[in-house]
């Protein structure tokens, strides 16, 4: 059936805080690929990976919260 | 011995109020605004922020320098929670003690740890309401780190509590992030005292004090600003710069090294750790990394987990006096933890550090733990470890008591975390894991190579392989050999073995039950559901009284069924409070009877979370309540999403191979739908395809209530008869359903009978036979009215509204008699919600007037008028009270303990203020209650 067809998938995950985080995160981070850019709105580092399903995502999230770290957007890949 | 409770420094350091620190700077401000939230009534105080603004530290000054303008006097009961207070009943035991340890009053009511699992909590908290409410003393709860907790249960007590809070109370609650409270109403209705991450930012000035005065630096004013700026006020930023600084001493070394940070974009936390851990003793360095893996930490641990030899003490002491984030979780400097955030990062740093250390400190970590008898914490330190044998050994150790528990979550977490080969060189813990798997409703090549990986050991483990092919076999609907292999296991398995052993009664019982062969093993399931839940063994308890539900709602004891459906549902927990995939089981007869009642909001939701809760255990399973929840779509005239409904299920019972009930029950409800659809084609076809007219001039031998396959066709023949009854060709449809009525009445299915009677009021009245129909009619009235069935009535439609309304008016010319009095009441009834009908809006539905759940709330809408309300549980109790059972008797029909049926008693003599049972019963009959 369709509603079970996809839901085991994971996707690809950008998440983009504010600030510069070291790439020896990376691990904590579920192994996500961290890039650090110089932008308008200052310094932002962009976590970029697959990312199991949505309890995961919370989970990342909530780590990233828990640094005190700020979220500024969160974007699945299509 | 439960694992999951062996934790062992949680009660004493959960309800300790955290001390006042040397260092805390002064926030005149914001303890004026917690006591504003005290002088204006407000029912909660609410501290949200992220780590490190200084949530708990604000809290605690302000508990411990005496609340308010010390004219007050409150008792503080303070509670820390953690990760594993996510479990009902154990919050709800913590949240006694804390309050216990903060009030001169006693508490007299239940431990939720003692009574059966469930959702008792609403009604335990309406008893410490009103014991609070009931005091003179003014009470201030304390609920820090309340984002650990995401039990529901947990969350709706609090709700509770906040809409129903007595004045001399007052809530507190930090939290990392808001909690799932209505907040937005508190707020509407000023009730609520908020301070959020904006108001706990240090100011400049107070980043100048704690810098300067409380940290001792000497920082110039311009550094002190970069230095808040910077961090935008964040303590813990803060408090990582000024650990950092204490080791410069010159003040031209300290402007640079502020010129440096505030320059970097680095994460502030990264940038400053490694100043301040490069300002510690090697000693003390190597300490912090290597015991960042510890969720908590005492001497013992840390001196066993620290490679070189460490005096552990004096580094947490000395920890604790430098600042360097540790928490001590007690008075007596014994049990420590990290900041969070602080522990984070040295783990993160531990990592890149010493890569290949990790392994070692969580191996260390464990055999601590296995040797203080903590052996949950000791599997996940050998997981982590990833030193699988030890690991497997200590889950062997205590994977029957878990699966007993119903852990079963926690046991796949573990297993899935071992290599297969761990498992399968360990003949116990691989025949423990298949059943975990095969409960989990994994799929089933798994299991069975489980059983291929213990069958050369099979001496060493007997009757256990036949005893899990046994419930495969009942999977697979293979009902011969699964008794077979039933009796072969309970012969060859050991007394002691008692999980094994249940199981297997359990599928003797459940399944022999349909052979007359098999009554010499089978126990009645009344008695299997003691046995398990006397030996702690959930999964049967719960399926036995799934399965005596199941047996009473076919015999029509449909309010029996629904409190033993909920009787089931109550146990079918795990330790964290969470549902058990088990409980879909329970939840699908709960839709169906309110389906039966017309509560189709209920009936939909209990559906929905079966499927839910059933496809994590066994895809299949959830077959039945996809049809159940089609009949709702299509009464409500949804009929794409009824198709839908059938469609999925369809799929499932394709998908599922082993039998083709259901792929037949798929196809009747399809037939049904289309009957009420008016599509008569595809219900002629498909009784062409049963060959139904084969046997429909036949009278019904007695093989046909005992061959399986066979039973089924009296469903068919009931789907011909209104297909006839729709062709106009109502004597023939007679015929068939004069020679069905007898076979229903033999196998006690009064609902088929209700079914059949209504027919024959169709099908007379067809022929114009208005008397005769009539009759059918009241026949089928009578039959309904106990019960409450409405699902036949709805499911003939318009026609038979019309044939009700007749018969009021006809009634209504007969003489009245007590005997036909109760039936006008029903057909009354049911005309109401038939008119109604389609879609039926719910204020007005059925369910409203009948189902046993709106009695209850009836009851309590009276029992208000007591000081103290009845609980459901006390209202169980007393009305056995009015029936010849002893104590003993009463606690067996209830499935608790003699010594809770006592409490219930006191609680209810006291509550009915009497003092005996007699009285009891005739105050709570006087006021209406019983």
């Amino acid at each position: 059936m369709g509603r079970n067809g996809n839901r085991r998938r994971s996707a690809i995950y950008h998440i983009t805080v504010q600030g510069a985080l070291d790439t020896a995160w990376q691990e904590w981070f579920s192994g996500m690929a961290i890039t650090i850019d110089q932008d308008t709105d200052g310094v932002l580092t962009t976590l970029k990976g697959p990312v199991a399903d949505q309890a995961a995502l919370r989970g990342i999230l909530n780590k990233l919260w828990d640094l005190n770290l700020t979220v500024i957007s969160v974007r699945r890949e299509a | 011995m439960n694992a999951s409770t062996q934790t062992m420094p949680l009660l004493a350091t959960k309800f300790y109020i955290p001390s006042p620190h040397a260092n805390v700077v002064a926030r005149p401000h914001l303890l004026a605004r917690l006591d504003e939230g005290l002088r204006l009534g407000r029912r909660l105080t609410l501290i949200a922020a992220p780590a490190g603004y200084g949530k708990t530290t604000l809290v605690s000054e302000w508990v411990n320098q005496g609340i308010g303008e010390s004219t007050e006097q409150r008792s503080v009961a303070w509670l820390t929670l953690d990760e594993g207070d996510s479990d009902p009943a154990r919050f709800w035991s913590y949240l006694l003690s804390s309050l216990r340890t903060a009030m001169a009053i006693e508490l007299d009511i239940p431990d939720a740890l003692q009574l059966p699992k469930g959702h008792q909590m609403i009604n335990l908290m309406t008893e410490l309401i009103n014991l609070i409410g009931s005091e003179t003393e003014n009470l201030l709860l304390v609920l820090d780190d309340y984002h650990l907790v995401t039990a529901q249960p947990v969350h709706d007590a609090l709700a509770f509590l906040l809409d129903h809070q007595p004045p001399n109370l007052h809530l507190v609650i930090a939290a990392r992030a808001d909690p799932p409270l209505p907040l937005a109403r508190l707020r509407a209705r000023g009730q609520l005292m908020e301070l959020r991450q904006a108001d706990l930012c240090f100011t400049p000035e107070e980043a100048a004090a704690f810098l300067n005065q409380r940290m001792g630096l000497n920082l110039a004013a311009a550094d002190v600003a970069a230095l808040d700026r910077r961090t935008e006020g964040w303590i813990a930023g803060l408090h990582m710069a000024a650990l950092a600084l204490q080791g410069i001493s010159a003040e031209r070394d300290a402007s640079a090294f502020i010129a440096a940070f505030t320059g970097a974009h680095r994460y502030i936390l990264d940038y400053l750790l490694e100043e301040v851990l490069n300002r510690e003793s090697q000693p003390v360095q190597a300490f912090l990394l290597q015991t960042a893996i510890l969720d908590r930490l005492c001497a013992p641990l840390c001196d066993a987990v620290v490679e070189s030899g460490t005096d552990s003490q004096t580094i947490l002491e000395y920890l604790e006096r430098a600042n360097l984030f540790v928490v001590p979780l007690d008075g007596r400097r014994e049990w420590y933890r990290y900041h969070r955030l602080f522990s984070d990062l040295l783990q993160q740093r531990l990592h890149k550090t010493w890569p290949d250390l990790v392994h070692s400190l969580h191996s260390r970590a464990s055999l601590w733990y296995v040797a203080n008898g903590d052996v949950s914490s000791a599997i996940d330190h050998a997981l982590a470890a990833e030193d699988f044998d030890r690991a497997a050994d200590l889950i062997e150790k205590i994977a029957e008591s878990t699966l007993m528990h119903g852990e079963t979550t926690t046991l796949l977490r573990w297993s899935d975390a071992l290599p297969t080969e761990a498992i399968c060189a360990r003949p116990i813990l691989c025949m423990l894991d298949a059943w975990t798997l095969l409960l989990s409703g994994r799929p089933l090549d798994v299991v069975e190579a489980r059983l291929a990986a213990a069958e050369p050991y099979s001496e060493r483990i007997p009757g256990q392989i036949p005893a899990l092919r046994s419930l495969l076999a009942a999977y697979q609907v293979r009902l011969n050999d699964a008794l077979q292999l039933a009796r072969q296991a309970l012969v060859e398995l050991p007394e002691e073995n008692v999980l094994m052993r249940s199981f297997v009664l359990w599928i003797l019982s459940a399944y022999g039950a349909l052979y007359r062969d098999a009554s010499d093993v089978v126990i009645p399931l009344d008695q299997l559901a003691r046995i398990g839940l006397d030996s702690g063994n959930v999964l049967v308890a719960v399926s036995a009284l799934t399965q005596l539900a199941e047996a009473e709602r076919r015999c029509g004891r449909l309010h029996k069924a629904w409190s033993l459906y909920q009787r089931a549902l109550d146990l079918a927990v795990d330790a964290q409070g969470q549902r058990l995939p088990l409980a879909g089981q329970p939840l699908m007869g709960l839709g169906d009877l309110a389906a039966e009642w017309h509560d189709f909001e209920a009936a939909e939701r209990y559906l929905q979370d079966s499927i839910a809760l059933t496809e994590q255990w066994n895809e299949v399973g959830a077959l039945e309540a996809y049809l159940a929840l089609a009949w709702l779509k299509w009464v409500q005239q949804d009929a794409g999403v009824a198709q839908a409904m059938i469609d999925t299920a369809r799929q499932l019972a394709i998908r599922f191979d082993v039998t083709e009930v259901d792929d037949w029950a798929v196809a009747l409800s399809q037939a049904r739908f289309a009957l009420a659809q008016g599509d008569l084609a595809t219900v002629q076809r498909w009784l062409e395809a049963q060959d139904v007219l084969s046997y429909a001039d036949k009278s019904l031998p007695e093989v046909y209530d005992t061959q399986p396959l066979y039973r089924l066709r009296k469903y068919e023949l009931i789907v011909l008869s209104r297909l006839l009854i729709l062709q106009g060709k109502a004597e023939y449809a007679l015929g068939i359903l004069d020679r069905l009525l007898p076979v229903a009445k033999r196998q006690q299915r009064p609902s088929l009978m209700i079914e059949i009677h209504l027919l024959k009021a169709l099908a007379y009245n067809q022929c114009g036979r208005r008397d005769q129909a009539l009759a059918s009619l009241a026949q089928g009235l009578t039959l309904a009215e106990p019960e409450g069935y409405t699902r036949p009535f709805v499911d003939m439609g318009a026609p038979l509204r019309l044939l009700i309304e007749d018969f009021r008016v006809w009634i209504g010319r007969q003489q009245r008699s007590e005997m036909t009095a109760p039936v006008c009441a029903y057909a009354e009834k049911l005309l109401s919600v038939l008119e109604n009908s389609s879609p039926i809006p719910h204020e007005i539905s059925f369910s409203a007037i009948e189902n046993p759940k709106s009695k209850i709330q009836n009851q309590t809408s009276k029992i208000q008028n007591l000081l103290e309300p009845l609980s459901e549980r006390e209202m169980d109790v007393l009305r056995l009270l009015d029936s010849s059972l002893s104590t003993t008797e009463m606690a067996d029909a209830l499935f608790v303990s003699v010594h809770t049926v006592r409490s219930h008693l006191k609680n209810i003599y006291s509550k009915l203020d009497v003092h005996s049972r007699y009285e009891a019963v005739a105050k709570a009959k006087d006021i209406g209650i019983l």
